[in-house]
């Protein structure tokens, strides 16, 4: 199924991409001719159940894949807002490093527990700016607690070590980073997953935030169809490396017109709907 | 096999466990505070009990099955305090009281084959008298979980899916038969799907042997599709408890209405109106109205 | 039902697999292989040079002979033959290495299981005394004992020098108990009425094979050092004669100087082999257990 034909407007055109991990011919691919435009400004869920593609596409997106896996075809087409269109997988390291934070950012699963232990949160901030981008190097003192502030915590966490914070507040210093540099274009991997539920609300609620207030484009995978309902405006479903169905959030849930979505839809449990409060 | 036609039960009488904790004020840190509630057996039940991560619900678990003795108050079966068992009551009280884990790959002990954990259990419960009967009851369990044995039986435990592994644990339960299953957060490492044939078996395994089930989760649909009863825990006090079906309609308690308000609904149409904002703490949750 | 015989075989089969996958530890284990080869064949070499006689009889030939065909690495201050000299010692090393090993291992071992498995004040015990153990400096412990050690069998020589090595064995074996402990097949095993000893054995000890290698080769690789470093001074117990003790015989005659050098480098040649082989099964185990070790391609 392929999305729509893209418009200069959208920040990303994936196409055919196809990602494997074995060269055995009959094995299938993992990602498996992927077209995938997404528009500048939304927020793009990405669904399906885990050995679908969906986290394989977001590591090839960023060319972070991991031997024996590669990518076998297709193009990627990045427009960041302030300089050239590029495609992610021609591009030179030099060029995708220059991206990487810039431009373009990555929020990998599990990654509230990728935070270097030994250096206090401020100093995990000075990394990522002193590497990226020196010449911002002077507003670290006045950039740190307003980061901080737009995810909701405390100007003293940039004081703290990452063991200090909870699951939750870590993820959110995380995020925090992922914006200090102003990308274009956050991709999230199962932002919610291992946190409590009601820490996961706060962390949608400051994804939500972030495309709202500062107009950056996100992709956001899930297997949890209840985060694509509250947070995307549209949903590509993936199933065995290829997207079945793409469409605005409305329409796939509630005219999902591929046979997977819908069995994906149905197959959704729910909570016993609750007297008005 | 019959069961006796009384039921059994377990009673949790203000049981507290303290453990021993760094960076806190009075060096120790308290799990479970004073919990009391009971189940029995005599007609089979579903008893859900809903706490985030930290709540003190696998504790509660560990309690019950006898890898923990608490700090204070007692676990009694039938009347009798459960880590102060004479020997055959000890092995009667194993007998009927099984768990289900939540990590289907760390459950099985990678150097052996899976039917291990099988063979064992009808060894050392002696559910047969001999070993054909054992292997018959063994591939009768395995049907009943509709799991093939030809498929499952010499396989080692990472050539299996995460959903046949945890299955062979139903299988387990299936071959011994005790009146309560004590599951801890049995599905939350499997797939949607996986996870919907998994209760049903389990359901169904309840009302079939009348076992009485405490099921221990995080996830609120889980407890709304399996019904029954439940417990809502936090910070290791139980703040709530009743009927599903009641408790969800109308949640009491603030904590109650809090864990409803954040799953995320699964409808476009229903989205939250109302905003969360964090204390300065940085991570208590109160929901402003809009 | 898994009989013992049925798990011991399965067990075994583990490690070939394991082995047939590290290109590190396969390369340490042949290395190994050969040198206890060489050892095995001290007689027919002793055979060969002897010609019936005994070649490492003092005074059974010309002192310091030329390397030759007949010698092939020439005789020593006693005339004796260097090179069954140096096989038959290097048999030595390697009986007093693995004597010393698993004694090592084994009281490491025990000590271990006990500490992390029961917990408590056993442990607390347990581990001050290892770690006690860890700390004092050994080598001077170790001279003081030889100079008791007159005239000691191999045996006495190897135990002499486990008392100092199962320390190490114990500290590692001791955290894998502690990590595997929680396991939840290790609970369900206890809600299966499995006491503490079947849980130690059935459960446990297939699961720690590995690191129980691991704590060997360093035990065994740890003895036979430090008694080649007792020796090189002067100091080891007299009564074994193992490659040390030629080192030291080259360098107090001054072998060097006479030009002959075989007696010197042989030895050393070794003895390094040795410890190449024994730290390659170490990384190659620890490589085989920790894929994040091993050296992306």
């Amino acid at each position: 199924m392929t999305d729509r034909v893209s418009v200069p407007d959208d920040i990303l055109q994936i196409s055919d991409l196809t990602v494997r991990y074995s060269s055995r011919p009959g094995t299938p691919a993992a990602v498996d001719g992927v077209d995938l435009a997404v528009r500048r400004g939304e927020i793009l869920g990405v669904a399906g159940e885990s050995g679908s593609g969906k986290s394989t596409l977001a590591v090839a997106l960023l060319r972070l894949l991991k031997r024996p896996g590669r990518v076998t075809g297709g193009s990627i087409l990045f427009r960041p807002r302030d300089s050239a269109e590029v495609d992610l997988l021609r591009v030179g390291d030099k060029t995708l490093r220059g991206l990487r934070w810039r431009n373009l950012a990555y929020l990998p699963q599990g990654s509230m527990n990728s935070l270097n232990p030994v250096a206090r949160i401020r100093d995990q901030f000075a990394d990522v700016i002193v590497e990226h981008a020196p010449q911002r190097r002077g507003e670290l003192a006045e950039l740190v607690p307003r980061l901080l502030g737009t995810v909701g915590l405390p100007a003293r966490v940039g004081g703290m070590y990452p063991h200090e914070l909870s699951g939750g507040m870590r993820q959110r210093v995380l995020m925090a980073i992922c914006i200090a540099l102003e990308p274009d274009l956050i991709i999230a991997d199962e932002p919610t997953t291992a946190l409590d539920v009601t820490i996961q609300r706060v962390i949608l609620q400051t994804l939500s935030d972030l495309r709202n207030d500062f107009g950056v484009t996100l992709i956001l995978i899930s297997h949890d169809m209840g985060v694509h309902a509250q947070l995307a405006d549209r949903v590509a479903v993936m199933y065995e490396g290829r997207i079945v169905e793409v469409g605005d959030t409305r329409q796939i849930f509630k005219d999902p017109q591929d046979p997977y979505t819908r069995a994906l839809i149905e197959s959704i449990p729910t909570i016993e709907e609750r007297k008005a409060s | 096999m019959t069961k006796e036609s009384e039921g059994h039960r377990i009673d949790l009488e203000n049981v507290t466990q303290e453990f021993h904790a760094r960076g806190t004020t009075s060096g120790f840190m308290t799990a479970v505070d004073g919990v009391s509630f009971s189940l029995t057996s005599e007609a089979a039940q579903v008893v859900s009990l809903v706490g985030q991560s930290g709540s003190g619900k696998s504790t509660i678990a560990r309690i019950i099955l006898g890898l923990q003795k608490p700090s204070s108050g007692s676990v009694t079966y039938d009347g009798n305090d459960i880590y102060r068992l004479s020997r055959s009551a000890s092995n009667d009280y194993r007998r009927q009281v099984q768990p289900v884990f939540q990590d289907p790959y760390a459950i099985f002990n990678p150097v052996y084959r899976v039917d291990r954990v099988l063979w064992k259990a009808a060894h050392k419960f002696g559910v047969a008298k001999n070993r054909a009967a054992a292997e018959e009851r063994i591939e009768e369990s395995l049907s009943a979980v509709r799991l093939d044995p030809a498929q499952v039986l010499g396989r080692y435990p990472h050539q299996l899916s995460g959903g046949q592994r945890q299955r062979i644990m139903l299988a387990r339960v299936h071959l011994l038969r005790p009146s309560f299953i004590i599951a801890d957060e049995p599905v939350s490492m499997l797939d949607a799907q996986v996870r919907k044939s998994f209760l049903d078996i389990l359901l169904d395994f309840g009302e079939k042997y009348r076992m009485t089930t405490l099921f221990i989760t995080h996830d609120l649909s889980t407890v709304s599709y399996l019904g029954g009863e439940m417990m809502v825990i936090t910070n290791g006090k139980v703040v709530e408890q009743g009927a599903v079906r009641t408790v969800m309609a109308d949640p009491s308690h603030p904590y109650t209405r809090l864990l409803l308000d954040s799953v995320p609904r699964p409808d476009p149409d229903q989205r939250w109106t109302d905003r969360i904002t964090v204390d300065d703490k940085g991570d208590q949750i109160l929901v402003d109205q809009p | 039902m898994m009989t013992s015989t049925a798990t011991i075989g399965r067990v075994l089969k583990a490690p070939v697999a394991v082995v047939r996958s590290s290109p590190k530890l396969a390369g340490g284990l042949i290395v190994l292989a050969l040198l206890v080869l060489t050892a095995l064949s001290s007689p027919l070499v002793s055979r060969a040079i002897g010609h019936g006689a005994d070649p490492v009889a003092v005074a059974a030939y010309e002192r310091w002979l030329v390397p030759s065909p007949a010698h092939p690495l020439g005789t020593d201050q006693l005339g004796r033959d260097v090179l069954s000299m140096i096989i038959g010692s290097m048999s030595t090393s390697l009986q007093i290495g693995a004597i010393a090993g698993v004694i090592s291992t084994a009281i490491g071992v025990v000590v271990a299981f006990l500490a992390g498995y029961l917990g408590g004040w056993i442990d607390a015990v347990l581990s001050t005394f290892t770690g006690i153990l860890l700390v004092i400096p050994t080598f001077p412990l170790l001279i003081a004992l030889s100079a008791y050690a007159k005239e000691v069998t191999l045996f006495q020589v190897g135990l002499m020098l486990s008392i100092f090595s199962w320390p190490f064995a114990a500290k590692i074996i001791r955290s894998q108990v502690l990590s595997l402990r929680t396991r939840p097949y290790v609970e369900l095993a206890k809600v299966s009425k499995a006491g503490a000893m079947e849980v130690i054995v059935t459960e446990l000890l297939p699961n720690l094979a590995p690191f129980i290698g691991v704590g060997f080769a360093s035990a065994a690789l740890g003895a036979i050092f430090g008694l080649v470093g007792l020796e090189v001074i002067g100091l080891g117990p007299s009564g074994v004669i193992d490659l040390g003790h030629i080192i030291y015989s080259a360098i107090s005659t001054g072998a060097l100087t006479l030009g002959a050098w075989p007696m010197f480098v042989v030895p050393i040649a070794l003895l390094t082999l040795l410890f190449a082989a024994l730290n390659m099964v170490n990384i190659g185990l620890e490589e085989v257990y920790n894929p994040r070790l091993r050296s992306e391609r």
